[in-house]
């Protein structure tokens, strides 16, 4: 498995897409620095809960994760490279496995880091709730990862299937529909880091609990993991 | 089908695939044993979907293929003994020739791992070139160092699609004895390819496909006499087609004349180095001015469906 999965890193770290997701990746830290050069009267708990919720759970995170989780397969559908994975004698999912985890790497890990330090800088070094906010942005980025990645082996059309998710369905729908939320892996990555840290997220209103949030992002994880590893068992390969 | 499959390698039977209604293999079956096979025919005539399906790289709309007994599709753990090089010619081009044979090698679970990827290197005689990237290698080289990665695990059966596209005369030649070196060993060889002449250099047998079905399968040789004896078509311009039609008709080698609406005379000859003996003689002895002398069927397709069908177009 480690020779795919650094090879999909090295493809993924290697397209120009890296510079753009290293521009969103800097920007929690920009405004974490910002917080205290500009003498800000609002509160830092609640500067930090935006800029988590807002800008990196609702924004970065899933934007980051749809250019890298797309791409895993994509890239190799796109090229004509996959056979050269398939037409080896390995169970479907130890191809699967090191497809998801790489974006996870190149594109949830560098998130997670940037959410832990933007939340460590603003709130003067509060590393419990900093350190909760980095695992439950890297819970979410494993979740998207899990969509994202199965999308792009499905559809060719997977990053307009993952927009429409992210600012359609996420955004837009599940912000005023409760009932929807719980299919929304930003409202598990916010209950995740809510649960975490008992403090972090108190100025937003969660509604879902931190048992909720695990559930949903296990079962999108290992339900998308389950669809990906069954696709690629079936798939006509290009 | 007709021989004995249990010794075949890979047996195709009654398999067809279409794409949304358009039908790219009908009805094929055949059986390949160990030794060189061509797989031939003109382009669109279905050889890589056919070879795609044997591989188990698409779905058979209809009918089964087996390898080695077995099916093929869903059965990764058949690629052990299969090396598959595909007609793309894409590459991870960030990858040097080396790691790439390397990364093959290492999804085969190859155990000696460097003494398989410096053999398979050396066979394709790319030692010189295999720390360079992918993307500076030349469209030759990259063919050559794809069939070192398909070739890394030393693999009984090799599916080859048309591995020569590319490659310049040298390495064609170098290529050609491998494939046949490797024929002689024992394996397994299918090639496709859509030159005939290139087929003679290594194939013992062919399996001709034109549009998605099988049309002909045997001896190379058979097939090339079928191919000497087939009748040619010509058309002569000249200052009076009438009485050169009449002059060629006590030529032996015309089989027909005829004189078209266009006042243009089209010859059928089963034996074109007499007709080009021949013709200009006739034409000095009748007076007659020849402007054009034009082969008709001459086209790779013709030669396909002649072979197919039996009949000059």
């Amino acid at each position: 498995m480690t020779a795919i999965f650094t090879l999909t890193a090295r493809q993924l770290a290697g397209s120009r897409r890296i510079w753009l997701v290293l521009a969103l990746v800097a920007l929690p830290l920009l405004a974490g620095v910002l917080f205290h050069v500009a003498d800000s009267t609002t509160p830092s708990t609640e500067f930090a809960d935006e800029i988590t919720a807002t800008l990196v759970a609702s924004g970065i995170l899933p934007l980051v994760m749809l250019l890298f989780a797309t791409s895993a397969f994509g890239n190799e559908l796109g090229d004509q490279t996959l056979g050269y994975l398939v037409l080896k004698p390995l169970p479907r999912w130890r191809i699967a496995v090191p497809k998801l985890a790489a974006p996870l790497l190149v594109g949830g890990v560098p998130v997670a880091v940037s959410g832990f330090v933007a939340v460590a800088v603003i709130e003067d070094g509060d590393i419990a709730g900093a350190a909760a906010t980095g695992v439950g942005l890297l819970i979410g980025a494993a979740a998207y990862a899990a969509i994202f990645t199965w999308a792009g082996l499905a559809t060719r059309h997977a990053l307009i299937f993952g927009l429409v998710y992210v600012f359609i369905w996420e955004a837009v729908l599940a912000a005023y529909l409760d009932g929807i939320r719980f299919l929304s892996v930003r409202q598990f990555t916010l209950a995740l880091i809510g649960g975490l840290d008992g403090e972090r997220l108190d100025t937003l209103d969660l509604s879902l609990g931190a048992s909720a949030g695990a559930i949903g992002a296990t079962v999108a994880i290992l339900g998308f993991s389950a669809l990906t590893v069954r696709k690629l068992a079936r798939i006509d390969v290009p | 089908m007709s021989g004995n499959g249990a010794q075949s390698t890979i047996v195709v039977d009654s398999v067809s695939r279409w794409f949304a209604g358009v039908v790219a293999v009908s009805d094929v079956s055949l059986m390949v044993e160990p030794g060189v096979t061509a797989l031939l025919g003109p382009n669109g005539a279905g050889k890589t979907t056919l070879l795609r399906a044997i591989a188990g790289l698409i779905a058979t709309s209809q009918g089964t293929v087996r390898i080695f007994g077995e099916p093929v599709r869903g059965n990764p753990g058949l690629y052990r003994r299969l090396g598959y090089m595909t007609e793309h010619e894409s590459v991870y081009d960030f990858l040097t020739g080396r790691q790439f044979v390397e990364l093959n090698a290492r999804l085969q679970g190859v155990e000696d791992l460097r003494g398989a990827v410096e053999r398979a290197i050396e066979t394709v005689d790319l030692v010189d070139a295999q720390n360079r990237r992918l993307r500076e290698y030349s469209r030759g080289m990259r063919q050559r160092m794809r069939l070192a990665a398909t070739l890394v695990h030393d693999p009984p059966l090799l599916l080859l699609d048309e591995p020569l596209s590319g490659t310049d005369p040298a390495q064609r030649l170098h290529l050609q004895d491998v494939i046949r070196r490797f024929g002689a060993e024992g394996r397994t060889i299918v090639v496709s390819s859509h030159i005939l002449e290139e087929v003679d250099k290594f194939a013992d047998r062919i399996h001709l496909m034109v549009s998605g079905k099988l049309a002909a399968s045997g001896d190379y040789r058979a097939i090339r006499q079928q191919l000497n004896d087939r009748p040619f078509l010509v058309r002569i311009d000249s200052s009076d087609a009438r009485a050169l039609a009449a002059g060629l008709l006590t030529v032996e080698a015309v089989e027909s004349v005829e004189v078209d609406r266009e006042g243009h005379l089209r010859v059928r000859s089963v034996d074109v180095a007499a007709l080009q003996r021949s013709l200009p003689a006739v034409a000095a002895r009748l007076d007659i001015r020849l402007f054009r002398v034009e082969p008709l069927d001459d086209s790779l397709e013709s030669v396909f469906e002649y072979l197919a069908t039996g009949s000059a177009t």
